[in-house]
């Protein structure tokens, strides 16, 4: 049932009771339509909390369409917050605390099992009293809905106060919600106001001082108003943290990579990289080239390779489909090239908002032709940081194309991590361009490795024809056919010679082994483990492995799977389930990981995946390890056969 | 004796952005030129700790750099010449970064604006002499007898474009008597940016004369006014007053402000004719102002020339245009020339005026002069 409240201006209750309660982990979720800015209030109060020391993680809710009609359960646009007395690792399952600024949009998370039983929610009430009696009337239905569901209803009257500060609520309305969360969950009101003057910036003063007022109107309300009040133990870190997303670290690593170039075409979630890049690239002598298309940009970036600069492309799942054709150039004629790929719900148009983990076959295998490179997946928001080093690295000694994978979760994740420390290292020395010495050839392989010193255009001795066409050492098309083979051997030697110098992943858990191994890569990494130290909790005899490395794979995979009486991965990808019509063993698909890693190690790899346009829960993760313990199956195989 | 010294100070906390970019490039390069001298002058480290310090903290655990050191390609020494340059380079690096001077200058009572100006940027001209000098060493062209007087410096006059758009701007205190502007005009290319930081009454608009349409211009009193101009990406020069007088003017010349100067020109205080006019150079004083008034009353005329936009054939050498006259952006700067008909011939002239001849007009037999 909805609580009553005095209506503004009145005197509170004078016994009112303020509630404290002190939890380690809480989820707090801030809902609108479009536009209203719901995912602002939320940056701004996860970034004030990582800065007061808790543990945070910021999941964006965002619907497909840019603007999607206003009050509809489908187009709800918001940001969850979870919030932890130590690191936080992932979104984690339900909602414990949401603000809506609408019943539709709070009735979308409600009926996609966002919202954990009893959570409170604060609830616009404007449209109670709206003067469109259709409103009204699904108003009244939607309340009913969410009471039936158990949620701690508190109808807040945002509009009618935002209207005292602001013309027009909805430009505003986020930062008086942020007033009632700081209240709640006790944010220093002075840093709040750090972090909207950060985040507002840009703009006029005058915006600044109006959502001041607003917080702190919010503030008020709810100190007049609530009964509720949370406290989130935080951390002592004396350690400097940084507070961004995955996009922005990406961009940020790029840079501390020594990467000069980033050449890209907008497109969803990857387009905030070139953003945060524009913001700040050209003060490191960087350059962001937004080109006319995908395709492109994958060839400015690979001429500004080639002319010995350092560059990257950034793309998501239908961009990396039409820059296939560039990367086999880039491949062939061996010039490094990093790619970002940050996945998102697909084929096709897809999921633009959405994570996925889709594009892992696609990375490792769709070039055509024989066409080996390296893939690897960052799996935190700071390793989205520093991988972009390593894979500027590995693509300048390999001469090949490097592919990052990140992911829509990742990509607008936000949590704290420690400040790196950075070496100049990490740049790089400039490409060699002294004169090339006599006779030696543009693709002198080394033939134990397949390496080949890379030559730039202007460099004395070193004149070529560069060529996508089949070529040998001196660069000259290959029209005997064993060059052909001699030189894939060559090109495919560098990934044989770059997975030997790959290190084993340590196993979270038993790495003597168990009964069962779940193995996930990129973004799921913190759920996962969340998922399996619960189950270990529940006393199930489970391990993980995360692979960051997925071309090449690490070495000893085969060796780990063997310990375990079963190995299952878990990912953001389509699988068939067991036991669907037409599905048999043979002809079932699989996770992607599941499939790479039955043909790499001819170990019977099972999948759990889900593709619900959502990062994956703890707690999901944990009934599906329970479903697929083998003495479970061995259960559920026998109720089977006694049914029989 | 020079100008009230925070003053100065304040001129170059405006100007943070463009000293930030020329300290920040210079350092890069510095440090790009002791990495490379150290791969190649056997100046190494264990091999594993150079590649796990190049490889990041990602690949640790995931990546041994003993066996990934073994793929990389061998570096070979430098020769020796090119080691002798890149001695003698890395101090000219840490020299420059650290001096103040690189952004400070002073005119001595009596002394030549254009010549401490000219000095202060030969000075820089230090670090393209020996950046040309690396790179010279870097790949291998390094011929000491033709190339020796690039360690000396460049001067200005023989910057390239890349180097005119990285100048570090430059403050100049200077004393009104000294306040001779008109040979500055020389310098104000790609980014160069000179603040002139001025004691005691001055002529009214001695920066009028250097009114041009690629050049962002400013008389103030106020540092703050500064900021916009350490932004643009046009080079620029400042008068800044230590005080605001009647007799001074105050304007803005600011080049993406519109297509005429009476659009680009704000004129913030203008002094009444009869206030100047009386000291020794009183008939300067009065051109100067009347000129910028001249400047400031050009009726705003639609730009013509198909669309090549704002800017187009701007930049020093292209002159001024005369009041109320539309100006044709193919017609490379040359207001007096009838801007070509034929489509083909003024994107033709358009290209022109984005290169080097730019400021050039074609004589009757088809050679160049100026």
């Amino acid at each position: 049932m909805a609580m009553k409240l005095p209506t503004v201006g009145e005197t509170p209750a004078a016994d009112r009771e303020v509630r404290v309660r002190t939890v380690s982990d809480l989820s707090v979720e801030v809902v609108s339509d479009s536009g209203e800015g719901a995912q602002k209030c939320g940056q701004i109060f996860g970034a004030v909390s990582a800065k007061m020391g808790n543990g945070v993680w910021t999941v964006e809710i965002i619907p497909a369409e840019v603007e999607p009609p206003p009050r509809s359960p489908a187009g709800a646009s918001g940001i969850r917050i979870r919030l932890g007395d130590t690191e936080v690792t992932n979104w984690g399952d339900e909602t414990d605390v949401a603000v809506a600024f609408n019943e539709q949009v709070l009735l979308g998370r409600h009926r996609l099992g966002g919202l954990r039983e009893g959570a409170t929610v604060l609830l616009e009430s404007m449209w109670k009293t709206h003067p469109d009696p259709d409103i009204q009337t699904q108003y009244r239905a939607g309340l009913e809905e969410l009471q039936e569901a158990g949620y701690r209803i508190v109808e807040v009257p945002m509009e009618e106060q935002c209207l005292t500060v602001v013309d027009n609520p909805r430009r505003g309305k986020n930062m008086f919600a942020l007033g009632m969360l700081s209240w709640m969950f006790e944010r220093d009101l002075d840093r709040v106001r750090e972090q909207i003057a950060q985040a507002f910036r840009k703009k006029a003063a005058a915006v600044t001082e109006r959502n001041h007022r607003l917080l702190e109107l919010g503030y008020a309300w709810a100190a007049d108003h609530l009964g509720e009040r949370w406290v989130v133990p935080t951390m002592d870190e004396d350690r400097p943290h940084l507070v961004m997303n995955g996009n922005e670290a990406v961009a940020l690593g790029a840079v501390a990579a020594g990467l000069e170039l980033a050449a890209m075409y907008p497109i969803t979630p990857a387009t905030s990289v070139s953003h945060m890049l524009g913001d700040v690239f050209h003060r490191f002598g960087g350059v962001v080239h937004q080109a006319e298309d995908e395709i492109a940009a994958a060839g400015v970036a690979i001429g500004a390779s080639y002319a010995g600069k350092c560059s990257f492309t950034i793309t998501s799942g239908p961009g990396m489909a039409l820059k296939t054709e560039f990367l086999g150039l880039a491949i062939m004629a061996e010039i490094p090239l990093v790619v970002v790929d940050v996945q998102r719900g697909g084929p096709s148009t897809g999921l633009p908002t959405k994570v996925e983990q889709s594009d892992l076959l696609a990375a490792l295998f769709g070039q055509p032709g024989d066409a080996p490179h390296v893939v690897v997946a960052p799996a935190t928001i700071e390793e989205c940081f520093h991988v972009m080093t390593t894979a500027r690295r590995v693509a300048e000694a390999l001469r090949t194309v490097v592919i990052v994978l990140s992911d829509a979760n990742l990509a607008t994740g936000v949590a704290p991590f420690p400040r790196p420390e950075l070496l100049p290292a990490w740049q790089g020395g400039p490409p060699e361009i002294l004169p090339v010495p006599d006779g030696m050839a543009p693709y002198q392989w080394d033939p134990r490795t397949g390496v080949s010193r890379r030559f730039l255009p202007g460099q004395a001795g070193g004149e070529h024809t560069v060529t996508g066409l089949a070529h040998d050492e001196r660069s000259k098309v290959a029209y005997d056919s064993s060059i052909n083979e001699r030189a894939s051997a060559m090109r495919s030697r560098k990934l044989a010679a770059f997975a030997s110098t790959l290190l084993a992943p340590d196993v979270n858990g038993d790495a003597e082994g168990g009964d069962l191994l779940v193995v996930g890569w990129g973004s799921t990494k913190g759920a996962i483990e969340e998922a399996v130290s619960r189950a270990r909790a529940e006393g199930l005899s489970v391990s993980s492995l995360h692979i960051t490395f997925l071309s090449p794979l690490p070495p000893g995979l085969a060796q780990i799977f063997s310990r375990f009486r079963k190995v299952m991965t878990v990912e953001i990808n389509y699988s068939d389930r067991k036991g669907d019509p037409f599905v048999t063993e043979t002809n079932r698909r699989r996770g992607q990981l599941s499939w790479l890693l039955r043909g790499a190690t001819l170990v019977d790899v099972d999948c759990w995946t889900r593709v619900m346009g959502e990062p994956l829960r703890p707690a999901r993760i944990v009934e599906a390890l329970r479903d697929h313990m083998p003495v479970a199956e061995l259960a559920a195989a026998g109720a089977e056969v006694a049914e029989l | 004796m020079p100008s009230d010294t925070s003053l100065a100070d304040r001129a170059l906390d405006a100007l943070g952005p463009r000293v930030q970019a020329f300290r920040s490039a210079v350092t890069t390069a510095g440090e790009e030129i002791r990495a490379w001298a150290s791969r190649h002058q056997g100046v190494r480290q264990s091999h594993t700790d150079v590649t796990a310090a190049e490889l990041g903290p990602f690949a640790a655990g995931r990546i041994d750099p003993g066996r990934f050191a073994t793929l990389l390609v061998p570096v070979e020494d430098a020769p020796a010449a090119a080691a002798a340059v890149l001695e003698r380079a890395g101090p000219v690096f840490d020299d420059i970064t650290t001096s103040p001077e690189v952004h400070r200058a002073s005119v001595p009572p009596g002394g030549d604006l254009r010549n401490v100006v000219k000095e202060a940027l030969d000075t820089v001209g230090r670090i393209f002499g020996v950046s040309r000098a690396v790179e010279l060493a870097r790949t291998g062209r390094w011929d000491p007898d033709r190339d020796a007087e690039l360690l000396a410096g460049v001067p200005f006059r023989r910057w390239n474009r890349a180097e005119r758009r990285l100048a570090p701007p430059l403050v100049v205190d200077v004393q009104p008597e000294d306040l001779l502007t008109a040979g500055l005009g020389e310098f104000l290319d790609g980014l160069v940016t000179i603040v002139l930081v001025v004691e005691g009454p001055t002529p009214p608009a001695p920066l009028a004369r250097l009114v041009t349409p690629g050049t962002w211009v400013v008389q103030t009193a106020d540092p703050a006014d500064l900021d916009a101009m350490a932004r643009s990406p046009h080079p620029g020069v400042a008068l800044l007053f230590d005080a605001e007088r009647p007799q001074q003017a105050r304007f803005v010349h600011d080049p993406d402000a519109g297509a005429t100067s009476g659009a680009r020109l704000t004129i913030q205080h203008l002094p009444d004719h009869p206030t100047v006019g009386r000291g020794r150079r009183a008939p300067f004083w009065v051109e100067e102002l009347d000129h910028l008034e001249a400047l400031a009353a050009t009726s705003a005329v639609a730009a013509v020339g198909g669309g090549l936009g704002p800017g187009a054939g701007s930049g020093p050498g292209n002159g001024s245009r005369r009041t109320g006259e539309p100006r044709d952006a193919s017609s490379g700067g040359d207001d007096t020339t009838a801007p070509p008909k034929d489509p083909a011939d003024r994107l033709a002239a358009w290209l022109l005026a984005q290169t080097e001849l730019g400021g050039l007009t074609p004589d009757r037999d088809g050679g160049a002069a100026t």
